[in-house]
């Protein structure tokens, strides 16, 4: 075998801040996703959305305290992950 | 001839044809398109957002870059144009065979669906931002020109939508006119932002106005003449003359003391609803904010703002006015605003009914809230809090002890406030005047209301036309009680300001400098005029007069003594204005 192996990873990360995962933020993901090769996905309950649509983060309607689920994967699974958790984690 | 009244939000006049914008809803046909065109459709709806995002870059430049609150407005937008669900989904809705802006309908009905099902007010309102959005992104696709139309005119409306001012043209705009609104809309932070007079909450302006009609708009008292007779119009040139004289000589009146001939100081202070207003009273010569209300977090959004926004918003503005002081007014709303938040019923006569400081008591959680978020704000530079609508001693200590319980409950949980912060009273209600002398042992300043407490004093709806001309700010048992308020404050060794709009005009400045008015706070924007038109007065002058109103019988004895002490130096000093 030859060539990197598509990865998938998955992390468990809680959303802080006072306002939940609002606008900016949501904005700021997608912004940092962007030049990423790896595609992340976002899970709240059943439902699982694109990170890289401020739109569809926008529905998961998650507030200060929800528990997201997030798979990422490509190429650059690892570094989409991190970078997410970053922005998600740090609030506002 | 026909005269309207709103509030006037941004300083200004203008004279010219009206602009009538009515009203209107995302309105679009649904058409077949056929598979060989659908490639093209395609490039048509991206041109249309790419035109779009250009027009939101294009008004957020236009925008003073400290006005952040401004440019804000369009920042969901400007980040929702850019998504690329909404152009794959649109796009695969058209490859069905369907045109753009049906395509865009279909995707907004479906975000409408998800959006509405979440139980958080914040989220299920953004969906609003993105109505907004694909409300421009189909005026786009329409080729709309932009508003204000090939000639300069005065754009009237019922409520200016983000999608409106986006493609608006300012050079082309000489004032707004809604119908709708208040000094927090849209229309008005656009407007004072842009330096275009403007002029909200003007009822029944759809149905006075027609189109191409000649107006003459004053931004700052709230005018409106519709067909204005040719003696208006040489008015609103010398008005207009006047404003600009006086932006011109605003640096140099800035910094100057607002002082009598004779030396008695005032201090002139600024009443905001938004953080985005104070380089507005910076600019104008204010020595901090003697009224910050705060009811606008409260009814921009559906539930209850968290301690956090409350908290942040305030240290903002106490932050940008350090080292002068804010006195932040607690929530004076009516139950009306929160009847489906906190489960309230509806009131007959809500003047009267749950209130002001009586809504936040009993409703303590909310109360607690606010103090906590003032106080942590009260560490960050000089905070004053006061309550609105006391009604005597008791109400006035319920809430002054609240106060000092959150407080401890602050310093146990170590977050630093002021231990210090004063706390103070607004006297609105005559029964407060009545226990003035008490009250004054328990607060540490007063702060008059004058809309409220001529409106309970003469027991006049201002709102109610039958009887609105019966509401007299010279009314002589205003004035008395104006004059008990400060006597018994000045007693107890306590300053006293006012901030309603009384304080704002400069008929009355004479009047209230007699009554020994520590402080007046006003509009930003009248405070240069105000602070000039002192610096001509003579203290012992104004107390001589007022001596006298106290002892008349009516207010028209009032206006004609007034009229004749003060009139010819009135008069000079608006020429001086003009003509200097």
């Amino acid at each position: 075998m030859e060539g990197k192996e598509p990865k998938r990873i998955e992390a468990e990360i809680e959303i802080r801040g006072a306002l939940g995962l609002h606008a900016r933020p949501a904005a700021r993901l997608a912004k940092a996703l962007k030049g990423l090769r790896a595609q992340v996905r976002l899970g709240h309950g059943e439902r699982m959305v694109d990170a890289g649509s401020i739109l569809d983060v926008l529905t998961l309607g998650a507030r200060t305290g929800t528990r997201l689920r997030l798979i990422a994967e490509g190429e650059e699974a690892e570094e989409a992950l991190e970078t997410a958790r970053r922005i998600l984690e740090a609030g506002l | 001839m026909k005269t309207l009244r709103g509030l006037g939000v941004s300083a200004g006049v203008a004279v010219g044809p009206a602009h009538v914008i009515f009203p209107g809803h995302i309105k679009v046909t649904r058409t077949r398109i056929p598979p060989e065109e659908i490639e093209e459709e395609i490039r048509r709806l991206r041109q249309a957002m790419e035109t779009t995002a250009r027009n939101i870059r294009r008004a957020q430049e236009r925008i003073p870059e400290n006005m952040g609150e401004v440019r804000a407005i369009f920042e969901a937008q400007r980040f929702l144009v850019e998504d690329p669900s909404l152009v794959a989904e649109a796009s695969e809705i058209i490859r069905q065979g369907f045109n753009a802006e049906w395509a865009l309908l279909k995707v907004l009905r479906r975000y409408q669906k998800i959006f509405s099902e979440l139980p958080d007010a914040y989220f299920r309102e953004r969906f609003r931002d993105l109505e907004g959005l694909v409300e421009m992104i189909i005026g786009a696709l329409r080729g709309e020109k932009p508003l204000g139309g090939p000639e300069r005119a005065i754009i009237v409306a019922r409520d200016l939508s983000p999608a409106d001012t986006i493609n608006l043209r300012p050079e082309n705009t000489l004032a707004f006119v809604t119908e709708a609104g208040s000094r927090t809309s849209h229309t008005a932070i656009v407007a004072r932002s842009l330096g275009i007079p403007a002029v909200v909450a003007a009822k029944g302006a759809l149905e006075e106005i027609s189109p191409g009609d000649l107006l003459a708009v004053d931004g700052t008292t709230g005018e409106i003449f519709v067909d204005p007779d040719p003696e208006t119009i040489r008015e609103f040139e010398q008005r207009e003359r006047r404003f600009r004289k006086l932006q011109s000589r605003l640096h140099q009146v800035a910094d100057l003391p607002a002082v009598t001939r004779d030396g008695r100081r005032v201090v002139l202070r600024a009443n905001l609803d938004l953080p985005e207003e104070i380089p507005y009273a910076r600019e104008y010569g204010a020595e901090g904010v003697g009224l910050f209300r705060t009811e606008y977090l409260y009814v921009a959004r559906e539930d209850l703002p968290p301690e956090e926004l409350l908290f942040e918003t305030y240290r903002q503005v106490v932050e940008a006015v350090a080292p002068h002081p804010v006195t932040i007014r607690t929530l004076d709303l009516g139950g009306d605003k929160f009847a489906s938040v906190l489960n309230l019923p509806r009131e007959i006569n809500p003047a009267l009914g749950l209130r002001a400081i009586r809504l936040c008591l009993r409703e303590e959680a909310l109360f607690r809230t606010q103090l906590r978020a003032i106080l942590r704000a009260s560490a960050y530079g000089k905070v004053k809090i006061m309550f609105p609508m006391i009604s005597g001693v008791t109400e006035f200590l319920r809430a002054r002890n609240l106060v000092e319980e959150i407080k401890q409950e602050l310093a146990q949980e170590g977050h630093p406030f002021d231990p210090e912060i004063p706390v103070g009273a607004m006297i609105e209600v005559p029964s407060a005047v009545a226990m003035a002398d008490l009250l004054a042992k328990e607060a540490d300043f007063f702060s008059i209301g004058t809309n409220d407490l001529i409106q309970y004093t003469l027991a006049i709806d201002r709102g109610n036309q039958e009887v609105s001309e019966l509401y007299e700010p010279l009314h002589p048992a205003v004035l008395r009680f104006i004059w008990t308020t400060v006597e018994a404050a000045h007693r107890a060794g306590i300053p006293v300001a006012m901030c309603g709009e009384m304080a704002g005009e400069l008929l009355y400045i004479p009047v209230l400098v007699g009554l020994d008015l520590d402080e007046l706070s006003m509009p930003p924007q009248s405070i240069p005029e105000v602070k000039l038109f002192i610096r001509e007065l003579s203290y012992r002058q104004c107390r001589q007069v007022v001596e006298k109103l106290l002892r008349l019988t009516c207010q028209d004895e009032v206006r004609e003594a007034l009229a004749e002490v003060f009139g010819p130096q009135l008069q000079r000093f608006s020429k001086s204005l003009w003509f200097e």
